[in-house]
């Protein structure tokens, strides 16, 4: 099975301000991953990117920026300062993003992710989208619009205790084990078995660590999924 | 101290109208007397590096409480509390004109004058312009600054024509001057590198440069292959030209239109010469020239006096056609070698006989037949005034007290006390592990939730002029593995 990693470059720049003893505001921890159904180009996982800051399921904000509105259970979205017209296609999906990091190479709060997508059926103009059905999360505003062309599923657990362990040999290595167990993760929003594609593991300020892209793996109820990660130093 | 004065003053001292004045002057006067005497009789430590004062000696903490310009607008005023205003020596101690001020912001100041029993409590006037911190700016108990006599070490070394690093840890500083001996004289060869090196906390290697001519050859490897300064066309290798010659080894055996520390594809080429077998991937040609003669059963040795010795082996030895750059390596002394006196004779069919030089060798069962390549000089391979550092810390920059703030800035300048003056240094590689883990990185890895990543760092591999030095951490990687279950 192909499985390919990278270290994301900001956290490259920890680590060696880590190494010049620039500790006193370096102290990262490594304690979310991310699983998603982004991450692949028909049906072929992408190269990793050392640039990426969010796993590619979460989809890409706009270029144009600005902010929208989503109502739960209407299909009306407004935009603040959008560009709609020249950002956003019919037959795309959209959802709000995250809550904006203040913390560099992050790509919003941790937490603050929303799940749900929304169709687009018409751009009505550059502050106002019609989805093609009600929006079925919750009502939402002042978020970056993120896009995508499928509404891409995302599972992301917190890492607990032994999945994170340190070997101070040389050369060093910090192994990560992401577990998505069988209960887990096994319906996306269109109700099928999510089709997996990439990971990501995220320190406690939402910087990306490391980023990781596989060949498919569909999850449903029969399987476990575990991807250990090596960061070798 | 009263003592010594005249009998006279003594006995009018003691008088109801002197009142011993005298002598309680002379009493309160002593302990000034008795550090000069001590500063005199230690004179002798201002020259020892290992006793003379650095700027980690005699600092005290004090506590300023406010500071302001001083009337003129020249001079800064420090002022601090007085616990106890009968005592001179409180707060500030020996403090005098010279001494240095460091604030609780790192900021140096010098000191212009000390009025210790000022009307306005004690007082430092410092020279600069700019206010240090103190508590009025930071608040109560932020503030806390340092007071040292300067260091007399740079006074030292000046002598020496030494400027010494002040950044260093004080065991650097001292060994600093105390081993300039050991390189002032050797300046420009491989042991004066060491030796700065070392002094730094670094190994150092000096490598030669070759210039290379253009077109650049195309069988100089890429990452043997510098251009210094990057962009400027001219190119540099590190590898000697060095060939194999006709005279010297069987034109049959090997192609000789190679530099001897190329690697072809023996496998595969069409110039892998039928009589040589084959060589593994990735040999150079130096080392298949005398890959069919390892490990040759020694049949006998003769002592021919005078310490000439006569070898008799089992094998080909036809590749030796002449004698002045092969060598034998005994199983009985390895790492050791025999240059061949004789040219090798087939005294019997498959036994070969030469001569070596030793007193007493010790040759063991088995030996190696091995060439070493000339150098050979051209017009687009010669000799340039450049060259190349390898640098490598050593432990003791895992010393947490090390400051390592422009370290490698510093060895520079260091490394070019030694550097000849016709030549130049303009490439420095710095060659970063393993560095132990001793960074930041705890034991915080046991049973907690999630741990703090701290690298101790692996391989830094850094090619960059040694005016841009930084670090690159590109040696990182992160591989990952994945299974399903069931």
């Amino acid at each position: 099975m192909a499985v390919q990693a990278i270290v994301q470059e900001n956290w490259r720049a920890i680590l060696a301000r880590i190494f010049s003893r620039d500790v006193a505001d370096v102290h990262q921890e490594i304690v979310l991953f991310k699983i998603g159904e982004g991450g692949s180009l028909a049906g072929v996982p992408i190269t990793p990117d050392a640039t990426f800051n969010d796993i590619q399921s979460e989809g890409t904000p706009l270029a144009g920026g600005g902010t929208v509105g989503f109502t739960g259970g209407s299909t009306a979205v407004v935009g603040t300062g959008t560009t709609f017209l020249a950002d956003v296609s019919p037959g795309d999906w959209i959802k709000p993003g995250p809550v904006a990091s203040i913390n560099f190479g992050s790509a919003g709060n941790p937490g603050t992710e929303v799940d749900e997508w929304g169709e687009v059926l018409t751009v009505n103009s550059d502050l106002s989208i019609t989805l093609n059905a009600n929006y079925i999360g919750a009502t939402l505003a002042g978020r970056p619009c993120h896009k995508a062309s499928a509404p891409l599923f995302t599972f992301r657990k917190t890492l607990v205790g032994g999945d994170v362990l340190f070997d101070s040999a040389v050369p060093a290595v910090v192994e990560i084990t992401t577990i998505v167990a069988a209960g887990e993760a096994n319906l996306d929003q269109l109700g099928g078995n999510p089709q997996f594609y990439e990971l990501a593991l995220f320190d406690n300020l939402g910087v990306m660590v490391c980023y990781v892209t596989f060949d498919l793996q569909t999850k449903s109820g029969a399987v476990q999924l575990n991807t250990i990660i090596q960061l070798v130093f | 101290m009263f003592e010594d004065l005249p009998e006279i003053d003594r006995t009018l001292d003691k008088t109801a109208e002197g009142g011993g004045r005298l002598e309680k002057f002379s009493e309160a006067a002593q302990p000034l007397f008795e550090e000069m005497l001590l500063k005199a009789i230690n004179f002798g430590d201002l020259r020892d590096p290992d006793k003379v004062r650095t700027q980690f000696q005699g600092k005290f903490t004090v506590t300023p409480l406010s500071a302001a310009a001083a009337p003129g607008g020249r001079t800064i005023e420090v002022f601090f509390s007085d616990p106890d205003p009968s005592d001179p020596l409180v707060p500030l101690g020996e403090t005098s004109v010279g001494w240095i001020f460091l604030d609780a912001e790192g900021s140096e100041f010098t000191v212009n004058s000390v009025h210790k029993l000022d009307d306005r409590g004690p007082v430092l006037e410092l020279s600069g312009t700019t206010l240090p911190s103190t508590e009025a700016e930071l608040g109560v108990g932020l503030a806390d600054a340092t007071l040292r006599p300067p260091g007399l070490i740079s006074l030292l070394g000046a002598d020496y024509g030494l400027s010494v690093d002040t950044h260093e840890p004080e065991a650097f500083q001292r060994s600093g001057i105390r081993n300039v001996s050991q390189w002032l004289t050797l300046k420009g060869t491989v042991k004066s590198y060491d030796i700065l090196g070392k002094i730094a906390g670094y190994r150092a290697v000096p490598l030669g440069l070759w210039g290379l001519g253009d077109p650049v050859p195309a069988n100089v490897p890429s990452d043997h292959l510098f251009e210094l300064p990057i962009g400027s066309g001219s190119f540099y290798t590190d590898l000697d030209p060095s060939r194999a010659f006709f005279d010297e080894v069987g034109a049959d055996i090997i192609p000789l239109d190679m530099y001897c520390y190329e690697t072809p594809n023996w496998v595969t080429d069409v110039i892998e010469p039928p009589t040589l077998g084959t060589v593994p991937d990735g040999t150079t040609v130096e080392a298949a020239i005398g890959s069919t003669m390892q490990g040759l059963t020694i049949v006998s040795t003769v002592d021919l006096g005078g310490d000439r010795w006569r070898v008799r082996v089992t094998g080909d030895l036809s590749p030796v056609v002449g004698i002045d750059y092969w060598w034998a390596e005994f199983a009985g002394e390895p790492g050791d070698t025999f240059y061949m006196e004789t040219l090798p004779v087939e005294v019997v069919p498959g036994d070969w006989e030469f001569e070596v030089f030793g007193s007493s060798p010790t040759f063991g069962l088995t030996v190696n037949i091995n060439y070493e390549c000339h150098i050979e000089i051209n017009c687009s391979y010669c000799r340039a005034s450049v060259i190349r550092v390898e640098v490598t810390p050593v432990e003791v920059l895992s010393d947490p007290d090390a400051l390592l703030d422009g370290v490698l800035t510093r060895l520079v300048q260091k490394i070019l006390q030694v550097v000849p003056i016709h030549v130049r240094l303009t490439d420095i590689v710095h060659l970063v592990g393993p560095v132990q883990a001793t960074l930041d990185i705890k034991a915080l890895v046991t049973s907690s939730p999630s741990v703090l990543v701290a690298a101790p760092v692996g391989y830094y591999f850094d090619v960059v002029p040694a005016d841009e030095l930084e670090l690159d951490p590109d040696h990182m990687v992160a591989s990952a593995t994945q299974f399903t279950v069931p």
